[in-house]
C-alpha cells in the first residue's frame, strides 16, 4: 500500500513539474538559429492601417509542402505561359541568372524612373515616382541564389521550398521597401522574432 | 486504513489535476461592448475535448473532416512547427475600428480581436489543434 501511495505521489510530482515546468530546450535552440521573414505596413494617415507579420522561415518550409491545392503541390508552383501573357518566366529568370552583372532596364519617363540591375549576386529593382505624381519609391533586392533555388525543379515549376531555404541562408537582408506619401511597406529577413 | 485511503485519494486527485493542467485549457471570452451585450466566458480543459467529441454526430464530424481535409496536414505542420518556436507575435493588423492579433504564448496559440462592437479572446493549446487535426483526418473519407 505504501509503495502504491509513494508511486502516486511521485507520478503526481513528475506531472506537476512537467505541467508548470521549465522552458523547452528545443525552443531556446530554435530561437538562436531561426531566420524570420517580416512584413511591416504602416499607413501615415491618421488612424491608418497597420500590419505586422513575423514568420519563421523553417515553419513556412514545413507548411508549404503540405498544401496541395490548385497549382501548389509539394512546395512547388506550376506556372503556365498563358498566365504570363506569353512570357516564359522560367526562361527569363534563367537568362537573368546566367548573364553578367549590368543594368538591364532603364526607363526615364514623365511619371517616374525604373532601373533593373544585376549586381554582386543580387537582382535590384528601383522605381522612383516623380514628385508631382505619387512620390513613390520602390526598392526590391532579390538574392540570385534564391532565383537559382526557384529554378532547381524541372519543367514549368518553381520550387518555393528551395527558394525559402536559400533565403534562410542569407544574412540580414531588406528584400522589399515601398514608400510613398501615405504608406510604407517593408519586407525583410533577420534572426529576430519581432518586427521592431 | 482511512488515512491510507485519504492519501491514495489525494494522490489520485493530484494526478488527475496535474493531468488536466498539463493538457491545458481552451479559453474563450466574448464581450459585446453594448450595454446590454452578451458576455461569454468559457474555460474548457482540453482533456475533456475527446470526451466532448463523442457527443458530436458522426455525420457532422465526417462533413467537417471532408471540408477541412485539404488543409489539415498544413494545420498539423504549422502547429507542430510553432510549438518548437519561442514566443512571438505572428500577425497584427490594426485599422481605425478593429485590431486583430495572433501570437504564440508558451504552448498556446492566442487570438485577440478588438472592435467597436466586441472583444474576442481565444487561446488554444497548440497540441490540442494538432490532435483535433489528427482526429478530423481520421473522420474524412479519404483516410
Amino acid at each position: 500500500m505504501k509503495l502504491i501511495t509513494r508511486s502516486f505521489s511521485f507520478a503526481a510530482l513528475v506531472l506537476l513539474t512537467a505541467a508548470t515546468g521549465l522552458p523547452p530546450i528545443a525552443s531556446a535552440q530554435a530561437a538562436q538559429t531561426e531566420r524570420w521573414l517580416h512584413v511591416r505596413v504602416d499607413n501615415q494617415v491618421a488612424k491608418g492601417e497597420m500590419v505586422r507579420v513575423n514568420l519563421p522561415l523553417s515553419l513556412a518550409e514545413k507548411v508549404l509542402p503540405t498544401i496541395n491545392k490548385d497549382r501548389l503541390h509539394n512546395g512547388r508552383i506550376t506556372i503556365h505561359e498563358a498566365d504570363m501573357n506569353g512570357v516564359n518566366l522560367r526562361a527569363l529568370l534563367d537568362a537573368l541568372r546566367t548573364t553578367r552583372d549590368g543594368e538591364f532596364v532603364t526607363v526615364q519617363g514623365t511619371s517616374g524612373d525604373v532601373r533593373v540591375v544585376k549586381q554582386a549576386g543580387y537582382l535590384l529593382v528601383h522605381v522612383r515616382g516623380n514628385k508631382d505624381a505619387t512620390n513613390k519609391r520602390v526598392e526590391i533586392r532579390m538574392p540570385l541564389t534564391v532565383v537559382d533555388a526557384l529554378l532547381s525543379s524541372s519543367g514549368n515549376e518553381l520550387d518555393l521550398v528551395a527558394a525559402l531555404r536559400a533565403l534562410g541562408a542569407q544574412g540580414d537582408t531588406e528584400l522589399v521597401s515601398v514608400k510613398d506619401e501615405k504608406s510604407t511597406v517593408r519586407i525583410w529577413l533577420d534572426s529576430k522574432n519581432t518586427s521592431e | 486504513m482511512l488515512g491510507k485511503l485519504m492519501t491514495g485519494l489525494a494522490g489520485s486527485l493530484a494526478l488527475a489535476g496535474a493531468y488536466v493542467v498539463h493538457e491545458g485549457a481552451i479559453r474563450i471570452r466574448v464581450d459585446e461592448q453594448d450595454a446590454k451585450g452578451t458576455h461569454v466566458h468559457l474555460l474548457v480543459p482540453t482533456a475533456l475535448v475527446p470526451a466532448a467529441m463523442m457527443f458530436v454526430l458522426e455525420a457532422t464530424l465526417r462533413e467537417a473532416g471532408t471540408r477541412a481535409r485539404p488543409w489539415l496536414p498544413a494545420v498539423r505542420a504549422a502547429t507542430e512547427g510553432l510549438a518548437r518556436q519561442p514566443d512571438c507575435d505572428l500577425l497584427e493588423v490594426q485599422s481605425a475600428d478593429e485590431r486583430v492579433h495572433i501570437a504564440k504564448r508558451g504552448s498556446l496559440l492566442v487570438v485577440d480581436v478588438e472592435s467597436l462592437r466586441e472583444t474576442v479572446h481565444v487561446s488554444v493549446p497548440l497540441r490540442t489543434i494538432t490532435g483535433m487535426a489528427h482526429r478530423l483526418e481520421s473522420w474524412s473519407p479519404a483516410s
